[in-house]
């Protein structure tokens, strides 16, 4: 079964609702990693002040191919808000996966 | 799609946003890290240094972009000595919008 | 004999206790120990050893394994044109030579000296000994031997020696050395774009279309330039065990961060209430990035595995991830491709 990584940029405000939709899907296993970004927008102005970077929230997850579509629908529904600043989700093949505690090339 | 990654010196990142928007580049992710190089950190006197602070950007752009991007970056945090960092180029299969709930490529 | 060593000796050990780790291209690693080696055909060589950096020679008399027989003994494959690593038993220190160097007949895996059994400041008890390439090669206290499709570049070249270790006419002539056929190692890898001058930095603000690739790379290069990305999980203890395991199996760069993650048992739960959401829903995890050749895949995700394996059965030792690059460039030379590792 291919695996696919998907990198999902968030708004750190909507990681609870993400992670909750996300479990109740069956997707348990996933990475979380605070970063700093921008989109086509290039930050925000809030009056006289420019913020030219954001926190985000950036989630990986391997996922099995079949279920690539289920989990990136997930997100994309869990935080959206219509807004510029939703995050973007990257798609990535992976060639191999190891499990660490067995050493099997499985997830 | 391509995924470009740069890890760069934490002191050059203002110069290579900047030239990255001179460029059409406006959306990327920062990230600080820790890394080093071929050259096992560094010694200086009589201490030594496995691990740099680094800062790491991720620019998502059409595959046709890619080595526009990666020339932009590399002219603009260029130092010429050890520790300038590490751009590298991968294939992403598709990319999708949270906010139009669209894929885009 | 003088002795010479870049990096701090191991302890000491016997050569019947002594375990060496050997690993074919794509095969499991397996060891053989000292014992074993020893049962093979012994021969003796008188040869010089060459310095060349130090400008030193001695001739001595080595008696070992020819590393030829050790090879087919062992079942030590590489691919037809790869290459073998020879590592040292302190784990940093290793050296490369090339199918066609290593088969030769002079390549010996020493273990007495002009006599003597091997002394410990010489490399003992089981050194390499390769009396026609530069000193470097013969790789002391011997302690793993391994295949690779390309050449992993040993340790004496990134510190900037010579690029094959190959000896200068004059040493060649003064003791009638010839050098084996067939092929050497690698010279570095410098890709085109290295060899010329780099762009001029422009002094005023760089313009988009000032930044235009200066080597276009033909669409054939992807996919062909045989990079591998790969993220680690694992964890944050085993921080450091993992520089250690990566350093010894000759992966020296990586980058590294700290995330939040947890895998299919979604977190930590107390004893006292085992059902339920879980009280720690991310734990803190180390998040190591590589960017390798694709001949160090195997040798990479091993060392993190051993690196990180508890070997208690519980969960949370964590996950590798092997991803394709299509172009890698390093920022201060400009080196493109596989020399940009």
């Amino acid at each position: 079964m291919n695996l696919q990584l998907l990198w999902a940029i968030i708004r750190p405000d909507k990681k609870p609702q993400v992670l909750h939709r996300l479990e109740t899907e069956g997707f348990y296993a996933m990475t979380e990693i605070p970063v700093y970004g921008r989109g086509k927008q290039r930050g925000i102005q809030v009056g006289s002040v420019t913020y030219d970077e954001l926190a985000k929230t950036l989630l990986l997850l391997t996922v099995e191919e079949d279920r690539c579509q289920q989990a990136i629908q997930a997100i994309q529904e869990a935080a959206h808000t219509g807004h510029p600043g939703d995050g973007k989700i990257f798609v990535q093949p992976v060639g191999q996966v190891f499990t660490v505690r067995t050493g099997q090339p499985e997830l | 799609m391509k995924m470009v990654w740069a890890i760069l010196r934490p002191e050059k990142i203002s110069d290579a946003i900047a030239s990255l928007e001179k460029a059409g580049f406006y959306a990327f992710t920062r990230l600080d890290v820790m890394g080093r190089g071929r050259q096992k950190g560094i010694v200086t006197g009589s201490s030594r240094y496995e691990e740099i602070a680094k800062t790491s950007l991720m620019l998502v752009v059409e595959d046709h972009e890619a080595d526009r991007a990666v020339e932009t970056l590399k002219i603009a945090v260029r130092t010429g000595n050890p520790g300038d960092g590490k751009i590298f180029v991968s294939p992403l299969g598709a990319v999708y919008s949270i906010r139009t709930k669209s894929r885009e490529s | 004999m003088p002795v010479i060593n870049l990096y701090p000796a191991p302890t000491p050990i016997p050569l019947e206790g002594l375990p060496i780790e050997v690993c074919g291209l794509e095969k499991p690693l397996q060891t053989v120990s000292g014992r074993e080696l020893a049962a093979l055909q012994s021969v003796t060589l008188t040869v010089p050893l060459i310095c060349q950096i130090f400008n030193w020679s001695e001739v001595v008399e080595w008696e070992g394994v020819r590393f030829a027989d050790f090879l087919e003994a062992f079942r030590i494959e590489t691919h037809p044109e790869g290459y073998y690593a020879i590592y040292s038993r302190d784990g940093v220190y290793f050296e490369t030579l090339s199918v066609d160097e290593a088969r030769d007949p002079r390549v010996l895996l020493a273990h007495r000296l002009n006599g003597e059994p091997l002394s410990e400041a010489n490399g003992g008890p089981l050194r390499l000994v390769v009396p026609f390439l530069q000193g470097y090669k013969s790789v002391k206290w011997v302690g793993s031997v391994r295949g690779f499709r390309k050449d992993p570049i040993g340790i004496k070249r990134l510190l900037g020696q010579s690029p094959t270790g190959q000896l200068h006419s004059e040493w060649l002539a003064r003791y009638g050395i010839t050098l084996p056929p067939g092929r050497p190692g690698d010279p570095p890898a410098i890709s085109a774009s290295a060899t010329r001058p780099s762009p001029a930095i422009p002094s005023g603000p760089v313009l988009g279309s000032l930044a235009t690739p200066s080597d276009a790379p033909d669409s054939t290069r992807e996919d062909q330039i045989g990079l591998k990305g790969i993220l680690a999980f694992i964890r944050p203890s085993k921080h450091q065990a993992t520089r250690q395991a990566l350093e010894a199996a000759g992966v020296i760069s990586y980058t590294t961060f700290r995330v939040l993650g947890r895998g299919r048992q979604r977190g930590l739960r107390f004893a006292a209430t085992p059902e339920g959401p879980p009280a720690i829903p991310f734990l803190p995890k180390q998040c190591f990035s590589l960017l390798i050749e694709e001949s160090q895949v195997p040798a990479a995700v091993e060392a993190i595995q051993k690196a990180n394996r508890t070997g208690k059965g519980e969960h949370g030792d964590g996950k590798i991830l092997v991803l394709d690059v299509s172009d890698a460039v390093r920022i201060s030379t400009d080196e493109r491709g596989p020399a940009a590792v």
